[in-house]
């Protein structure tokens, strides 16, 4: 597994109900939103574990029913628990995305640091 | 909502839109996932649904279902079945009494036909001891399930492979129930084990008519919870 693909792990799930809050889709519809929010690495089918994990813990509500196109698809919804399980990762996610990205950008300082004391 | 009977039509019918190497990659998960979620039909039908239309869509962008589910259908298709709704006993309990009650009605019905049969030609005895009935029945039962388990696991170990194996675990399996109710045809026809409990006549119309009710209450047992 890519490193990548490890980091997204944890996070992909509020990705994930994020884009479900917005509006209803349908797996394959859920992964183009995925690819055009950047995140075109994700292998398309990691959304079905989770999708399927979603539904287990109450977050979605899945129904089948004829898409626009014509065939029937699985169209996914946020219920209560859902939204407040995504209130509570965004809030989780804001703790952390702050301090990582700040150490993350102090390590490549350090590391151009110790490039000019090689230097010498 | 649509049932699962109808989602495995639709299944069948989709299939024939995939290339022929995804067809190997999906048709692999479909087996290996039916065989291992065993609890309820909608749930494992549904994703299976899913990830077909995926493919199908996938496809129409030139994507292999390589591309899509990753390098590991095994490994993917545990994943998937991981986050399923989980089995327990008592979520199975179902699966399998209706599994029994389809044996045993299958095994009335067809007592019923051949004392039919065989009592137009001479007379038989009709009579039943309960306690050696029981014991007969758990035998075969038990050796019923142990054989669907069996023949699941040489399914389960066929596929995923690059070579299709099935022939040779199908054999297997042939051996093994063969083996596996030789010792209960032997005992039923030496009569080894010997009559015992209470016994009643018990004649051909009874016995097809119980059969025949009992694989009716199957039925509906089986259309009300949507197991096969």
């Amino acid at each position: 597994m890519s490193v990548r693909s490890q980091l997204l792990k944890g996070v992909l799930d509020g990705c994930v109900l994020s884009i479900i809050e917005k509006e209803n889709v349908y797996g394959y519809e859920l992964s183009k939103k995925l690819q055009d929010a950047g995140l075109g690495d994700v292998s398309e089918g990691t959304i079905y574990p989770v999708l399927l994990r979603l539904q287990k813990n109450g977050y979605i509500r899945g129904e089948m029913r004829p898409s626009e196109s014509g065939p029937n698809r699985k169209y996914y919804s946020l219920t209560d628990e859902g939204c407040a399980a995504l209130n509570e990762l965004a809030q989780e996610w804001a703790h952390i995305a702050g301090p990582v990205t700040a150490l993350m950008r102090r390590r490549q300082a350090d590391d151009s640091f110790e490039a000019i004391n090689r230097g010498k | 909502m649509i049932g699962s009977k109808q989602l495995v039509a639709d299944n069948n019918e989709k299939r024939k839109l995939l290339t022929k190497e995804n067809e190997k990659y999906y048709d692999d998960m479909l087996v290996y996932i039916r065989i291992k979620s065993k609890v309820s039909a909608q749930e494992s039908e549904e994703i299976l649904m899913e990830l077909l239309d995926h493919l199908i869509e996938g496809q129409q962008d030139g994507k292999t279902a390589a591309d899509i589910f990753g390098k590991n259908p095994k490994g993917y298709a545990d994943e998937l079945i991981s986050e399923l709704p989980k089995e327990t006993f008592r979520t199975r309990l179902p699966f399998f009494g209706i599994l029994a009650g389809i044996f045993i009605s299958w095994s009335l019905i067809g007592r019923g036909l051949f004392s039919l049969i065989t009592g137009l030609f001479t007379v038989l005895d009709t009579r039943v001891y309960l306690g050696t009935v029981v014991i007969e029945t758990l035998y075969w039962l038990i050796f019923a399930l142990l054989m669907i388990w069996f023949v699941f696991r040489c399914v389960e170990r066929s596929l995923f492979n690059k070579k299709r194996a099935l022939l040779k675990q199908m054999i297997l399996a042939g051996i093994v129930g063969v083996l596996g109710s030789a010792p209960g045809f032997i005992l039923i026809f030496f009569h080894l084990v010997s009559n015992f409990g209470p016994s009643f006549a018990f004649g051909w119309l009874p016995s097809l008519a119980s059969g025949a009710l009992l694989r009716i209450g199957c039925f509906l047992a089986n259309k009300k919870l949507n197991i096969f």
